[in-house]
């Protein structure tokens, strides 16, 4: 256990700087400059430059990339100058909400998607099944942004029950109110993998041999659907570490249509802003957060099940 | 939520009708006819998925959904009169079903049904040839990595695991933004996003493969490597990699229409469905329904892939 | 007293004429109206909070001065701060000029190059601090002297062109100072109105980095609550040296998404949304929301590559392509909530040429003039660079294609070049010469033409400043004459005069697509009171009321 957790956070460090590696090169191929748009439209070479020289522009590329690295591994991020604030602080306020609607969704995307790829797998062939089926189908099939502009027009603008738009943790009611049109829009397709992916889980044990022992040997079917149910978590278990990996890393086009300021509007927005900083930072943070999440996940299921430690190392 | 969150568990796949001892069985079986004799196995195995494939009314549904729609957009000019990038502006926002107009026009006085056949073009492609490529350069990548085991194949997964250690959608929008707008550059940039999961998948096939009985047999008869590769490790390889890809194509298909959605798509007056979508939001209050059109299709075809490759796995799967 | 004038689209143009007419007359200062008149809702009442949805992509910085372009001015700059001289948008009969602001007076030498500001007394700043020279010179140190232990690198490069003619600054006594530009300048006062003042103290206890937490100025509302990315709180200042504002509060929320701006609005979250899809125009006034429109400098003027083919030296393209544009029909895209543009600043405006008619549409001239121009139809390809995104820009692909359209129906085809903001942003400091950007045959331009007289330089002048030509190549001696000549003169009816003689060289010579004006469409929602629409970019908040809190 310990060499396989040693084993993969040695394997996740150069995979965390590769990735680094290939934002900043990539952002430095990108059209427009970062400075762009802190000068006005008339600036002299002069000011411009002194903008470019507060922002580090013009070094060479192997040193700029190095004192980021260096700096980010002691926990400077740099400042954003289009923000002006500290990357880390945006990071935090960014991060923080995206965890809320993430957590939120996972937690209504997962339950919801076990229950029915339950009922389904255990239901196999029957009318119950085929209507989950073709409801999680549907759910695999909706792009999130379609979903959230419906939602909109019909909760927010028609019916008023929700706000349209923004994060406001003012009090538990709003809170709640803002987060439940993100959170359909963002959780269905969550539900939908995690129900097909249960069901599966489901329809493959239950063929196993050690069910028809489990019943010879007198079990309640209550009893024999609860060890199903233990073997058929693992798939779900890698799944849903997906899922939420996912989540975490924000979703750009729900976070953008409901205004939830989140990890993926902050970079989609620096991307669009040439805000490289904040670029460099949030890349670092969600794949960060991709890596530890799958860390926890495969370490799970290596607790659960013993035949996957072997595999998974 | 990243709508782009590739599927991961396949090949065991979701949503299947068969069980996973059903499936070992079958994959043993087929593993051992490969190494007997490649030719006339591997027909007889294409041949009979196909016929497994129709047997699935779901599948040939979808099969025939997906096949409309191409047709239809291929046969664009000639089903419908009007040119999908001019329109005649004063006839705007007509709602559907209005006289000549059957799926409305839009903010330009586009009639919507022909944007709309044309647009199916641009997202077809957008989805199948990412996949193919994808699927193409993931094998090459992870079957070489499967083979040569050591420090190369290590790297090499190394380097997937970078790219694919990023939500799908921001790395498709990394990569649009650094190489602009258009549909040649959305394509690369969902196949860049595609190639790591493919060659994870290809990687994880191959080791399967590589460590059975008749590749040694063949090595030890003296086949090179390259031989190897070609007739014992890609055949069995293939499978899970069709089976995989074709689960893809929807994703890509989405992906390509988040991003025409951001704006990072082909440049107006393109007939993107994502880009359409976006256009005709501020509209959503007047003319719903129009402003719903693009959302359907892609919706609509989206769901025929899904279920497409559903029924393909299915009917590559059970073999008895 | 004023009734409730919920302003129709026809309503408008009609009174466009009427307005037309009135400042054609009014010419220099204006006096500071009552509400009576057009554009404006019903005067009365107090208190109240206004919630706004700007179309800004997030809140703009407290600074001095802040970002976001003039929506940062709008709704944070003006609020919070002072400047030395006020844009009187109190009223909207005329084009606002600068009045006294923190300056009670101001006094120009004959050779146009010393300034002398009176200060007004009794001003302090929110945390107290009085308001005096002191203050003048401690901003104009941060903003021009690199050696300052207060300079600000950010402000001083935001600022950069509002104090670009200072030379020298002096203090004669706490109340007097004294200003000396680089050349002879006529405009100071109008580059003043967007300098800012901030409290000393407040600068000097936080640092440059921490003070846009705890901005702190003169202006009518103080800035309760920051929280970037979401919103701003200003609440009002009760010791504001005109008298305390009537509302209570003000919210702002960036939105740049306009539909979801049109949402926020129907759901009552915000009571004043900037410009919501046109579409939604017809049902907003059908529920009672007040829609707002007028006129006010601000076009669509894109601008033709001058630096080589097939624009430079072409007349006669550079006129075809104005006249294949069908003005009208792209206002009608857009749902009338702009209209077509003769010249590059509206008809009305004292810079207007009087006696050249601009362009028109007119298809048989236009494809004339295009074989006149050396090329048939279907030899013309163009790429048209344009951005998507950025708050000012109108409705930029609903337009695109219209004029994409337009210019096909001539038969020259344009290939649509969509960039982010940031993109157009760097061409424009770049220049269509660079390596980068040399693919781009015209560009697109959202200027607030004819706000300043300072805002032309950057377009018309075929220097910008150090050295650098004109971004998109433009290089006509008589518009630098006839500019430069204008800035020299004392008389504002002699630098009219010779703004008129650059933008009729500029018209005629066909230098710029000349396109669209823009109507300012903002819809409030039926509680609130007291709004005045002026001819600006820029708001006054004092005399509003929200009886919806």
């Amino acid at each position: 256990m310990v060499r396989l957790v040693i084993r993969r956070v040695g394997l996740a460090i150069p995979t965390l700087i590769g990735v680094s590696m290939i934002v900043f090169i990539l952002m430095t191929v990108v059209p427009g400059s970062p400075e762009a748009g802190l000068v006005p439209e008339d600036a002299t070479p002069a000011e411009r430059q002194a903008v470019r020289n507060q922002l580090g522009l013009d070094d060479p590329l192997p040193v700029r990339y190095f004192h980021w690295a260096v700096d980010a591994l002691q926990g400077d991020l740099g400042r954003s100058q289009q923000r002006r604030r500290e990357v880390t602080d945006l990071l935090v306020q960014a991060w923080g909400n995206t965890f809320v609607l993430a957590l939120v969704s996972a937690v209504f995307g997962i339950a919801l998607g076990l229950l029915l790829g339950y009922i389904a797998g255990t239901r196999r062939g029957k009318l119950l099944d085929r209507v989950i089926s073709v409801v999680s189908l549907a759910g695999l099939s909706i792009p999130s942004f379609f979903l959230a502009i419906i939602l909109l027009a019909l909760f927010a603008g028609g019916l008023k029950w929700f706000p349209s738009g923004g994060a406001s943790f003012d009090d538990p009611v709003t809170a709640v109110r803002s987060l439940v049109l993100p959170v359909l829009s963002g959780s269905l397709i969550t539900m939908a993998i995690t129900a097909r992916v249960t069901r599966a889980g489901i329809v493959d044990v239950f063929g196993a041999d050690f069910v028809e022992t489990l019943r010879a040997k007198g079990l309640t079917e209550f009893e024999v659907r609860r060890h199903v149910m233990r073997n058929a978590i693992s798939p779900v278990l890698t799944t849903s570490g997906v899922q939420i990996g996912a989540l975490l890393g924000g979703s750009v086009l729900v976070e953008t249509i409901f205004r939830w300021p989140g990890m993926g509007l902050l970079l989609y927005n620096a991307i669009s802003s040439r805000d490289l900083v904040v670029v460099q930072g949030a890349t670092l943070v969600i794949a960060l957060t991709f890596v530890i999440i799958n860390l926890l996940v495969d370490l799970l299921q290596a607790g659960i099940d013993p035949r996957v430690r072997g595999a998974v190392a | 939520m990243s709508q782009a969150v590739i599927p991961v568990l396949l090949p065991q796949g979701f949503g299947s009708e068969v069980s996973s001892a059903e499936r070992q069985a079958a994959a043993e079986q087929r593993d051992a006819w490969n190494a007997v004799d490649q030719s006339v196995e591997t027909q007889s195995f294409w041949v009979g998925t196909g016929k497994r494939f129709l047997r699935n009314k779901t599948g040939v549904v979808a099969a025939a959904i997906v096949l409309l729609l191409a047709a239809a957009s291929v046969l664009a000019p000639v089903l419908t009169p009007y040119d999908p990038l001019l329109g005649e502006p004063t006839d705007r926002l007509q709602n559907l079903g209005s006289s000549g107009h059957l799926l409305g026009t839009d903010e330009q006085g586009r009639d919507m049904l022909a944007r709309v056949l044309y647009g199916g073009r641009l997202s077809l492609a957008a989805g199948f040839i990412p996949t193919v490529g994808a699927a193409i350069i993931g094998t090459v990548i992870g079957v070489t990595s499967g083979m040569l085991r050591g420090v190369v194949g290590t790297v090499l997964m190394r380097f997937m695991d970078m790219l694919y250690a990023f939500p799908a959608i921001l790395l498709a929008i990394a990569v649009g933004s650094s190489l602009g707008p258009g549909l040649s550059n959305t394509i690369i940039a969902v196949t860049i996003v595609f190639i790591p999961p493919v060659a994870r998948v290809a990687e994880q096939a191959t080791r399967r493969v590589v460590v059975q009985e008749f590749i040694e047999a063949a090595h030890l008869s003296g086949a090179s490597r390259w031989r190897i590769a070609r007739t014992q490790i890609l055949p069995n390889v293939l499978n899970d990699i069709i089976v995989y890809a074709s689960g893809l194509v929807g994703v890509a298909m989405i992906i390509a229409a988040s991003l025409s959605f951001l704006g990072l798509g082909s440049p107006p007056p393109a007939p993107e469905w994502g880009y359409m979508l976006n256009s005709l939001r501020g509209s959503l209050n007047t003319t719903p329904l129009v402003t719903i059109v693009p959302g359907f299709f892609i919706f609509l075809t989206s769901v025929a892939f899904n279920m497409a490759s559903d029924a393909l796995r299915e009917a590559m799967d059970s073999r008895l | 007293m004023t009734e409730n004038l919920i302003m129709s689209r026809r309503g408008v143009l009609r009174l466009m004429g009427l307005s037309a007419a009135a400042v054609a007359g009014a010419g220099g200062l204006a006096a500071c109206g009552s509400s009576s008149g057009a554009g404006s809702s019903d005067a009365g009442g107090t208190g109240g909070t206004l919630t706004i949805a700007m179309s800004a992509a997030n809140i703009p910085f407290p600074s001095t001065p802040p970002n976001q372009g003039y929506e940062g001015y709008r709704f944070v700059g003006n609020n919070i701060y002072d400047a030395l001289t006020h844009l009187d948008v109190e009223q909207s009969e005329t084009l606002p000029t600068p009045q006294p602001g923190l300056a009670e007076s101001w006094e120009v030498s004959p050779d146009l190059r010393t300034y002398t500001f009176t200060l007004r007394q009794g001003v302090t700043f929110h945390d107290g601090t009085d308001f005096n020279a002191d203050a003048v010179l401690f901003q104009l140190r941060r903003l021009k002297d690199p050696d300052f232990e207060f300079y600000s690198q950010n402000d001083a490069a935001t600022a950069a062109a509002t104090v670009r003619y200072i030379d020298t600054w002096e203090k004669v006594d706490d109340h007097t100072v004294v200003l000396t530009t680089t050349q002879k300048y006529a405009w100071l006062h109008w580059d003043m109105l967007s300098v800012y003042f901030p409290s000393p103290a407040v600068v000097q206890q936080y640092g440059n980095d921490d003070y846009n937490a705890h901005a702190n100025g003169t202006g009518p509302f103080t800035m309760t609550q920051y929280v970037d990315g979401e919103s701003m709180e200003l609440t009002r200042n009760e010791a504001y040296w005109r008298g305390p504002a009537k509302l209570d509060k003000i919210v702002l929320y960036p939105q740049p998404e306009a539909a979801s701006r049109l949402s926020m609005l129907q759901s009552g979250e915000v009571n004043w949304a900037e410009v919501p899809s046109p579409d939604s125009i017809d049902q907003l006034e059908a529920d009672g929301y007040q829609v707002f429109l007028g006129k006010y400098p601000h076009g669509i003027m894109p601008r033709f590559n001058m630096f080589r083919e097939p624009f430079k030296d072409n007349l006669e393209l550079r006129q075809a392509l104005n006249y294949a544009l069908d003005r009208e029909g792209t206002a009608a895209l857009i749902n009338d909530v702009g209209y077509p543009a003769k010249q590059w600043v509206p008809e009305g405006h004292p810079d207007y040429a009087p006696d050249n008619p601009g362009y028109s549409y007119d298809v048989e001239k236009a494809k004339q003039l295009l074989s006149e121009a050396g090329y048939q139809p279907g030899q013309l390809n163009l790429t048209f660079g344009y951005t998507t995104g950025g708050s000012g820009n109108m409705f930029p692909d609903v337009m695109m294609q219209k004029l994409q359209a337009d210019f096909k129906a001539i038969g020259v085809d344009v290939t649509l070049k969509p960039m982010e903001w940031t993109v157009l942003l760097s061409i424009s400091l770049d220049g269509l010469n660079s390596d980068k950007w040399d693919d781009i045959d015209v560009l697109w331009a959202s200027p607030a033409a004819g706000m300043l007289p300072t805002g032309y330089n950057a377009t018309f002048m075929s220097q910008r400043p150090g050295g650098q030509p004109n971004a998109a190549g433009l290089d006509d001696a008589k518009v630098d004459e006839y500019l430069t000549a204008a800035s020299e003169q004392t008389e504002e009816a002699d630098q009219h005069r010779y703004l008129q003689m650059m933008m009729d060289q500029a018209v005629s010579q066909a230098y710029f697509l000349f396109w669209m004006h823009d109507l300012n469409l903002r819809v409030l929602s039926p509680d609130v009171q007291g709004y005045v629409q002026p001819q600006s970019w820029w708001v006054d908040f004092t005399q509003i009321s929200a009886s919806g809190a």
